[in-house]
C-alpha cells in the first residue's frame, strides 16, 4: 500500500442539474476510510450544503474557497499534499486537474494522481481524443465522417442511413445539433451548420436515437483486477437525457451475449484507461442488430455510481478509497457485516431498484415539460421491490411532493390528438400518459412503435393497469388488497382508487393480519449471510430487519432533490443524525433518494428506502420503538395523519418547508439569526442581503456575513431581537429581520432561518448548527449555554444559484428562494 | 394463475402461484444468483432432477429467443422466481416463457419469497428435495417423502447416437454427459470439425474418429454414478490426443487420474464468483454451476496440477495433467450465460491441438 500522508480532494462545487449530493455521500465515505488509516485529509470545496466539509473530525482541512487553479495552487502551498483526488468533483475537478499538470505544479511538487493517469484526465476533458483511443482499440463507437459542402453530405448520410445528425465542427453558437429524417432535409441543415461553423465543415454522423440506453459501473485496481458493479437500463430509448428516464438495476430486457458484449467493452476501456476505482461508461444498444456504441465515459463519483451502490449495498466508496491507496481487491476485506474477500464478489441482487426523475418546473406549460437529450429533472428518488412493477410504483410513491394519484386524472382529461402528441413528444409525465394509453386500448406493439420503448415495459405497466383497473372495480375487497400491497401500492393510492381513506386501508389490513415485512439489500441475493442493515419493505414470508437496540432516533429524509431546498435538507438531517450518533443513539433513516448523504452507512445504522408514507413510518416505529423521530416540515400530511396514532416516540418537525419569504426590497435588510433552546436564545451572525445585479433590489438569496453595521447599531438591534425570540415555543433557528430605513433599522418579521440559510451559517461560523440543535432536541437542555458560538473566520459571502438555463426556463425577474437548486459559499 | 405450493420434506410450504406446466413436479431445489440468461439456465442439462430457484426476481424479460438454447429438450424439473413477465420478442415466433414451459411440460411457480427459499437452500448445508403442487396434503408429502430421483441421470440426457456438427478446422469428438450448447458454440466459432458421442463411447471408438482432440462435456450430477468404463476411456484417450472436460467432463478427469470428488453441501449456481488463474494470478469471472467438487488433498501431484481456484470458497475449479496435454475446469467457459473472461481456454485447446498435429 501507498505510504500517502496527505491527499487534497477536489470538491464539486454548488449542486446543480447535474448532480445532487452523491459526491458528498461519496467525499464522506472515503474521507472517512483515509483519516481513519492516518491520512491528512483536504477538502475544497465552494458548496455551502456540502456535509462532508463540516465535518473536521474526517476533514483535516476544509477549505471554502473558489475551485480555481489559484485557489488550488495556494492550497498546495500552504499544505503540501502528497496526492491529488479528482474523482470527487465530476468533470470540473478533472479540468482543473489537467490544468494543475500542464502549469507543471504537480510535477514540480510531486504531488501524486490518484484514480486515473495523467493521460486520461486528458482524454475525459477532451473527446476528440477520447475517441481517437477507443476507435484506435476497436471500441465501438458511432459512425462520423467531416465534410465541406453538401454533395459529401449527402454521400455519407447515404452511406450511414438516416435518420443521420448533423452538427457545426467548431461551432459559433452553442447548439447546432440537427436530427435530419429524409434526404429533403438534409440540405437546409447542411448549410445552416456550414454557416455556424468557424471552420466552415460540419459533421455528419449516425444518429442514435431509438436505441436502449445502457449505463454500467465497472470497478478496476492496480493489478488489473476488474469486476462489473452492475448494468443499469433506462426505459427509455436515447433521445431523451439518461437522467430524465425511468431507470431499473438490473436490466431487464437485456439478452446475455449483449451484456457480456458490453462488458467486455467496458472492461477493456477501463484497462485501456488504466483506470483505478469506479469507471460509468454509458451505452447505446440496437436491439435489432445487436450493436452497441460507446456514448460516454466517466471515470469518477457520480449519480449512477450512487444509484448502482445503495442499490446492490455494494460498498463502492469505501473500496475505491482502498484502491487509490494502492490495495488490490483481493486484499480489502469490507468488515464484519460480509463473506471473506466479498470486494471481489460481483454483486448480484434479489430485488429490483427502479429510480424515477424529480422534476422542478415552475409551471405546468406543456412545451417547458417536452423531453429530450438535455436534462430537465433535479432529482432523483428511487424504490425498490420485488418485481419491476412493485420499484416502480414505490419510486413513483417517493416524490412525496408531487400529486401522488398518479396524474390520472389529468391524463384522462386528454384528448386523443393530445395524448398521441405526448406519446410521440415525450413529455415529463410520460409513464401516466402510456398507462392512459393502455387504458384507452392501444396495444403493447404500437406503443413500441410510437415510442422505441422496450415491450418489457408493456408488460409491466399493463399489469399496473389492470391492478388499478381491478382496484376501481373491487373496493374494500381484501384478495385485492393483498395483491396491491405485494405490488408495493401505498394506501394513500389505494384509498384514492377505493374512494376512502388511508386510515381505512390501514385499518383493513390490520383487521385482516396483513403485515409488511422486510428484506434486507444484500450483494449476494442470498448466497452469503451478510448484513447491510440496509432494508426495503415486500408483502412476503420472511422478514429480516430486527429491533435495533434502544436509544434509537430515526429520521425520515428529505427526499430527492427539489428546487428551493436543494441539499440544504440532507445537509441538516445528516448532521443532525450524526450528533446523535454521537450521543450513542442507533439512527435510523427512512430516505428515497440515492444520492443522499444520509444513506450513509457511517451516519445511519439503519436504513430503509421507502416511501416516506403513514403507514411504512408506522411500521418502522413498531419495528424500532425509536424514541425520537425526526420529520421533515414539508411532510405536512404525514405528520398530520401521525398525530391521529399514539406512537410512543416524541416527534420533531425539521423546518424544511420555510425557505424565506420577503419579498426584495429597495432598502438594505439585515437579518439577525438566533439559536433557541425554549429557555435561551444564542446569537449566532447578522446576515446582510446583496443588492441583485439587476433589479439593485436587496432580497435574501444572495447573503453577506456579518452585515455591514456599528457595533452600536448591533447591540441595539440584538436587544430587540431578542426580545422577539425569546417569545417563540419552539426549539429552532430564528430570525429577525430589519429594513434600513434612512439611519434607522425597522423590525419587519421574525422568521425559521432556512435550512440552507443554517447551512451557510455553519460552514461561516466553523460550527455543525444543525448537530447543536440536535442535542438540544435530544434532551441536552443545558448545552447552549455550555457552548461558545465562534466568530466568523472574515466575511463571507452567498450566492444562490438557479437552474433557469439549463432548464431553459425565462430566468424570472425576481428569482425567488424557492427556485434555488444550489449555492456557492467564499470568504473575502 | 392458479394457486401453487413448493413443499419440501420437513413439511414446509411455500405459497405461490402456478406458470408453466400445472403438472406436479419433484426434484432437488437449487438457487442460482445468476442476473442474466434465464432461458440459458433452463435449457442447460446439468439442471436434470433439479428444481432452478432464480433469485433474479424476475424473468421472462424478453421472451424466448431462437439461437440461445443450451439444449433443444430440456430437463430441468422446475422453475421458482418471484415475479415474472410475458413478453415475447423474438421476431420469428414469439414465445413467452410461460408458454415455452408449457410446451416442454415444465412447471413453474412464481409470487414467492425466493429469498426466504435461498436461505432455507442455504442454511440447509445438504441437498434438499422439494415438489411442486397444487394441495399441500398429506398426500403431496407422502409422494415427495416416496421419491427417488435417479442416478442415471448422464444416461437419461446424453445423446443416444453419435452425429456430427461439421467444420473446417481441427476435428474434434465431444464426448456428450449432458451437453451444453455453449461448448458446440465455441467450437464451431474456431471453425471445428465436431462429432458429438453418446457418454459410454469407448477410447476405441472415439481414437478411431482420428480426432484431434477430444472435449468432455458439462452434464448432470454424481460423477460417481457415471459408468467407471468412462474413466478407463478418458485414461486412454489422455495418452493419445489433447482432452478439455468441462464441468462434470472436469470431475470424471479428475476421478480418472486418481483425484476423489465429494459433494458441497450448497450447490454453487452464479457468476460472480471470482476465480484466481494460479499461474498468472490473475482473477476472472466465469458460469459456475457445481453440486459437486475435487477434494484438493486427493490431487496426485505427480500427475495433475490445480490451475484455477474459487477464491470465495477456495475449491479447486481447475486441473491439468503433467504428462499429457490435458486439461479441465470446473466452470463453463463458454459462459451461456455469463462472462466469457474464459473463452481462451477453447483457443488454448486450439492451440495444443494444433502444436500436436505439428509434432507428429
Amino acid at each position: 500500500m501507498k505510504k500517502l500522508k496527505s491527499i487534497l480532494i477536489i470538491g464539486a462545487g454548488p449542486n446543480n442539474i447535474q448532480h445532487g449530493d452523491e459526491v458528498d455521500s461519496a467525499t464522506y465515505q472515503l474521507a472517512t476510510y483515509l483519516h481513519r488509516v492516518g491520512i491528512t485529509t483536504i477538502l475544497v470545496d465552494n458548496n455551502p450544503f456540502s456535509y462532508s466539509l463540516n465535518d473536521s473530525s474526517i476533514i483535516d482541512h476544509s477549505s471554502i474557497g473558489p475551485l480555481t487553479v489559484d485557489h488550488l495552487t495556494d492550497l498546495i502551498e500552504k499544505y503540501h499534499p502528497q496526492a491529488i483526488l479528482p474523482t470527487l468533483g465530476n468533470r470540473q475537478a478533472f479540468l482543473l486537474t489537467q490544468e494543475l499538470l500542464e502549469k507543471g505544479i504537480l510535477r514540480e511538487k510531486e504531488i501524486e494522481l490518484l484514480g486515473v493517469p495523467e493521460a486520461t484526465v486528458r482524454q475525459v476533458n477532451n473527446p476528440v481524443l477520447l475517441e481517437r483511443t477507443l476507435r484506435r482499440m476497436d471500441a465501438p463507437m458511432k459512425k462520423i465522417a467531416t465534410v465541406n459542402n453538401y454533395p459529401d453530405a449527402l454521400e455519407e448520410a447515404n452511406k450511414l442511413g438516416y435518420p443521420v445528425i448533423i452538427r457545426s465542427v467548431l461551432p459559433k453558437i452553442t447548439s447546432t445539433r440537427q436530427i435530419v429524417h429524409e434526404q429533403g432535409e438534409l440540405a437546409a441543415a447542411v448549410s445552416k451548420c456550414l454557416s455556424h461553423s468557424r471552420a466552415e465543415q460540419v459533421y455528419v454522423q449516425q444518429s442514435l436515437a431509438g436505441y436502449k440506453e445502457i449505463e454500467v459501473v465497472v470497478q478496476r485496481d492496480q493489478s488489473g483486477t476488474m469486476m462489473m458493479l452492475g448494468m443499469v437500463e433506462d426505459m427509455d430509448p436515447i433521445g431523451i437525457h439518461a437522467g430524465d428516464s425511468i431507470a431499473f438495476n438490473p436490466a431487464q430486457t437485456l439478452l446475455d451475449r449483449q451484456i457480456q458484449d458490453m462488458r467486455d467493452t467496458a472492461f477493456a476501456i477501463t484497462r485501456k484507461l488504466r483506470i483505478v476505482g469506479v469507471n460509468h461508461i454509458q451505452f447505446a444498444l440496437d436491439p435489432v442488430s445487436d450493436n452497441f456504441y460507446v456514448i460516454k465515459n466517466s471515470p469518477y463519483f457520480d449519480r449512477m455510481v450512487s444509484f448502482v451502490a445503495q442499490s446492490t449495498g455494494y460498498p463502492v466508496a469505501m473500496v475505491c478509497a482502498q484502491l487509490y491507496l494502492g490495495k488490490t481487491l483481493r486484499e480489502i476485506d469490507l468488515g464484519p457485516g460480509f463473506a471473506k474477500h466479498a470486494a471481489l464478489i460481483e454483486p448480484v441482487m434479489d430485488h429490483i431498484a427502479a429510480r424515477v426523475p424529480v422534476w422542478g418546473f415552475s409551471s405546468k406549460q406543456s412545451e417547458e415539460q417536452l423531453l429530450g437529450t438535455e436534462k430537465k429533472s433535479v432529482g432523483t428518488v428511487f424504490g425498490i421491490g420485488r418485481s419491476p412493477a412493485e420499484a416502480l410504483f414505490k419510486a413513483i410513491e417517493s416524490r412525496y411532493h408531487e400529486p401522488t394519484d398518479f396524474h390520472l386524472q389529468t391524463q384522462e382529461k386528454l384528448s386523443d390528438d393530445e395524448l398521441v402528441d405526448r406519446l410521440i413528444h415525450p413529455h415529463a409525465e410520460r409513464l401516466f400518459s402510456l398507462l392512459e394509453a393502455m387504458r384507452r386500448g392501444y396495444t403493447a406493439y404500437e406503443l413500441v412503435e410510437m415510442t422505441k420503448i422496450d415491450p418489457f415495459y408493456f408488460d409491466q405497466l399493463s399489469k399496473m393497469k389492470e391492478l388499478i383497473t381491478e382496484l376501481i372495480e373491487h373496493p374494500g375487497k381484501e384478495p385485492t388488497l393483498v395483491k396491491a400491497k405485494h405490488n408495493g401500492l401505498s394506501n394513500k393510492l389505494i384509498a384514492k382508487l377505493w374512494k376512502t381513506t388511508p386510515k381505512n386501508v390501514y385499518q383493513m389490513l390490520r383487521d385482516h393480519n396483513l403485515t409488511v415485512k422486510y428484506k434486507e439489500v444484500e450483494p449476494s441475493a442470498g448466497e452469503f449471510e451478510q448484513h447491510t442493515q440496509t432494508f426495503y419493505s415486500a408483502y412476503e414470508d420472511e422478514n429480516e430487519a430486527l429491533t435495533l437496540p434502544q436509544p434509537s432516533a430515526m429520521f425520515i429524509g428529505t427526499g430527492g432533490l427539489r428546487l428551493g431546498l436543494s441539499n440544504a435538507g440532507d445537509f441538516f438531517v445528516a448532521s443532525m443524525m450524526m450528533q446523535l450518533h454521537r450521543q450513542n443513539f442507533h439512527t435510523i433513516i427512512m430516505n428515497c433518494n440515492p444520492s443522499s448523504v444520509t444513506l450513509n452507512t457511517l451516519i445511519a445504522d439503519k436504513r430503509y428506502i421507502e416511501p416516506a408514507s403513514p403507514e411504512n413510518v408506522l411500521s418502522v416505529v413498531g419495528i424500532d420503538q425509536p424514541q425520537l423521530i425526526f420529520i421533515p416540515a414539508s411532510y405536512t400530511s404525514l405528520l398530520e395523519t401521525l398525530k391521529e396514532y399514539d406512537l410512543q416516540s416524541k416527534v420533531i418537525a425539521l423546518p424544511d418547508d420555510r425557505l424565506g419569504s420577503l419579498k426584495p426590497r429597495s432598502n438594505q435588510l439585515v437579518a439577525l439569526n438566533y439559536i433557541w433552546d425554549g429557555n435561551h436564545a444564542k446569537f449566532l451572525a447578522s446576515t446582510a442581503a446583496l443588492q441583485s445585479a439587476t433589479k439593485l433590489d436587496y432580497e435574501m438569496i444572495n447573503l453577506r456575513l456579518p452585515a455591514e453595521i456599528s457595533g452600536d447599531e448591533l447591540k441595539n438591534l440584538q436587544d430587540k431581537a431578542r426580545e422577539v425570540v425569546e417569545q417563540q415555543t419552539t426549539a429552532g433557528f430564528y430570525q429577525v429581520v430589519f429594513e434600513q430605513q434612512g439611519l434607522e433599522f425597522k423590525a419587519l418579521t421574525i422568521q425559521s432561518t432556512s435550512l440552507p440559510e443554517v447551512a451557510f451559517l455553519s460552514k461561516s461560523l466553523g460550527i455543525n448548527l444543525p448537530a447543536l440543535l440536535g442535542r438540544i432536541v435530544s434532551g441536552d437542555e443545558e448545552c447552549l449555554n455550555k457552548v461558545d458560538i465562534p466568530q466568523s473566520q472574515g466575511t463571507a459571502i452567498y450566492r444562490a444559484t438557479f437552474p433557469f438555463e439549463s432548464l431553459h426556463m425565462k430566468p424570472q425577474e425576481t428569482p425567488g428562494p424557492d427556485k434555488i437548486i444550489g449555492a456557492e459559499m467564499q470568504f473575502m | 394463475m392458479a394457486a401453487r405450493y413448493l413443499i419440501f420434506e420437513d413439511g414446509t410450504i411455500f405459497a405461490g402461484d402456478g406458470f408453466g406446466s400445472p403438472a406436479v413436479t419433484f426434484g432437488e431445489v437449487v438457487f442460482n444468483t445468476s442476473m442474466t440468461g434465464y432461458q440459458e439456465i433452463i435449457t442447460n442439462q446439468i439442471y436434470d432432477n433439479q428444481i432452478v430457484t432464480f433469485t433474479q426476481p424476475n424473468i421472462g424479460g424478453y421472451g424466448i429467443q431462437r439461437n440461445i438454447y443450451e439444449s433443444i429438450v430440456p430437463t430441468v424439473k422446475g422453475v421458482i422466481v418471484r415475479s415474472l413477465s410475458n413478453v415475447a420478442t423474438d421476431n420469428i415466433r414469439r414465445l413467452t416463457l410461460d408458454q415455452y414451459l408449457k410446451q416442454m411440460n415444465i412447471p413453474g411457480i412464481t409470487n414467492i419469497d425466493t429469498r426466504a427459499i435461498t436461505h432455507k437452500l442455504r442454511d440447509a448445508n445438504e441437498p434438499l428435495k422439494g415438489s411442486i403442487v397444487p394441495v399441500p396434503d398429506d398426500h403431496a408429502f407422502d409422494q415427495l417423502h416416496a421419491t427417488v430421483l435417479t442416478n442415471q441421470q448422464v444416461a437419461q440426457v446424453s445423446t443416444p447416437k453419435p452425429y456430427p456438427n461439421p467444420g473446417v478446422g481441427m476435428s474434434v469428438v465431444v464426448v456428450d454427459f449432458g451437453l451444453k450448447n455453449g461448448i458446440l458454440r465455441e467450437l464451431s466459432r474456431r471453425k471445428c470439425n465436431v462429432t458429438v458421442l453418446p457418454y459410454n463411447a469407448s477410447a476405441d471408438e472415439i481414437l478411431r474418429l482420428d480426432p484431434d482432440g477430444v472435449v468432455l462435456s458439462s452434464g448432470p450430477g454424481d460423477p460417481h454414478y457415471v459408468k467407471s468404463s468412462v474413466l478407463e476411456m478418458i485414461r486412454k484417450v489422455q495418452e493419445q490426443v489433447p482432452l478439455f472436460g468441462i464441468g462434470l467432463g472436469h470431475e470424471l478427469f479428475a476421478l480418472a487420474n486418481g483425484a476423489q470428488v465429494i459433494p458441497l453441501g450448497v450447490e454453487h449456481h452464479g457468476m460472480n464468483h471470482p476465480i484466481k488463474e494460479i499461474i498468472t494470478d490473475h482473477i476472472v469471472y466465469a458460469n459456475q454451476s457445481e453440486g459437486y467438487t475435487v477434494d484438493w488433498s486427493t490431487v496426485d501431484r505427480s500427475k495433475l496440477f490445480v490451475t484455477y481456484t474459487d477464491m470465495i470458497d477456495s475449491s479447486v475449479q481447475g486441473l491439468r495433467h503433467r504428462q499429457y496435454p490435458a486439461f479441465s475446469v470446473q466452470f463453463f467457459p463458454d459462459g451461456a450465460p455469463g462472462p466469457d473472461e474464459t473463452d481462451g481456454l477453447f483457443d488454448e485447446f486450439i492451440d495444443t491441438m494444433k502444436r500436436k498435429e505439428e509434432r507428429r
